[in-house]
């Protein structure tokens, strides 16, 4: 498949995946505060302490991570301005 | 032409988000991204986050000659250049499109664990809508937001 066709295909999958975690983040939240998250097909696939420890289970796995929307969940009482 | 943003309540408020994949020589496997659409920031800035989902080396990278830190989110963090970059968005129909910039910056920590600063995204700052020529459109109200590009005449 061509690089461009590639970069279109994770775009889109990424966005549902991102539209998913946006639309189910207080619960999210509640659940998973302070882990690192990765979320295919619009359902949480792994959680793990850190995004590090995420990134080794799907390197491991030997899966692309193109299309993954992977997340560290913040502390409740913690909020950032950037 | 229009790229919808995604709107998502977070910290008790709404937070307007895009997805991009970065695409230039310093980065092997363009993967999509979530940035935190910012105009508080003067550019567009990977997090330390995604520098280590897209295996970015940050000892391969330039310094700028300007700006060499930068205070974001509360911590002073180096910034980097990834140069010669694409930014590929997709639009309201599906397509992709495509803005070429010469610099994006590339945050690392100056102390800390990165992992400290797992939670910060990255953020779409405002040399982005200018080279990019976009507009800003964001109502929570209506719970609508997009960067709009108006067709040339």
């Amino acid at each position: 498949m061509p690089e461009e066709e590639i970069l279109l295909k994770d775009l889109k999958t990424f966005e549902q995946n991102a539209e998913w975690f946006s639309e189910n983040y207080s619960e999210i939240l509640e659940k998973y505060e302070g882990k690192t998250v990765a979320v295919k097909d619009q359902r949480i696939v792994a959680v793990k302490a850190t995004l590090n420890e995420v990134l080794k289970e799907f390197e491991l796995r030997k899966e692309d991570i193109g299309s993954i929307y992977i997340a560290t969940i913040p502390e409740k009482a913690i909020a950032f301005i950037l | 032409m229009k790229i919808p943003l995604r709107i998502r309540k977070q910290f008790d408020e709404l937070m307007a988000f895009v997805t991009a994949t970065v695409r230039a020589p310093h980065i092997r496997r363009p993967l999509p991204i979530e940035f935190l659409v910012d105009t508080g920031s003067p550019w567009i800035a990977l997090a330390p986050r995604d520098v280590k989902k897209t295996n970015i080396s940050i000892p391969a990278l330039k310094k700028p000659t300007k700006f060499v830190t930068t205070l974001f989110a509360g911590s002073k963090f180096w910034r980097y250049l990834l140069e010669n970059a694409s930014v590929y968005l997709v639009d309201e129909i599906g397509n992709m499109v495509r803005i070429y910039l010469p610099k994006v910056s590339v945050l690392w920590p100056t102390k800390g664990k990165p992992e400290e600063f797992d939670s910060i995204p990255s953020v779409l700052g405002c040399d982005f809508i200018a080279l990019g020529e976009f507009q800003l459109h964001f109502n929570p109200t209506k719970m609508t937001a997009f960067l709009e590009k108006p067709e040339k005449q």
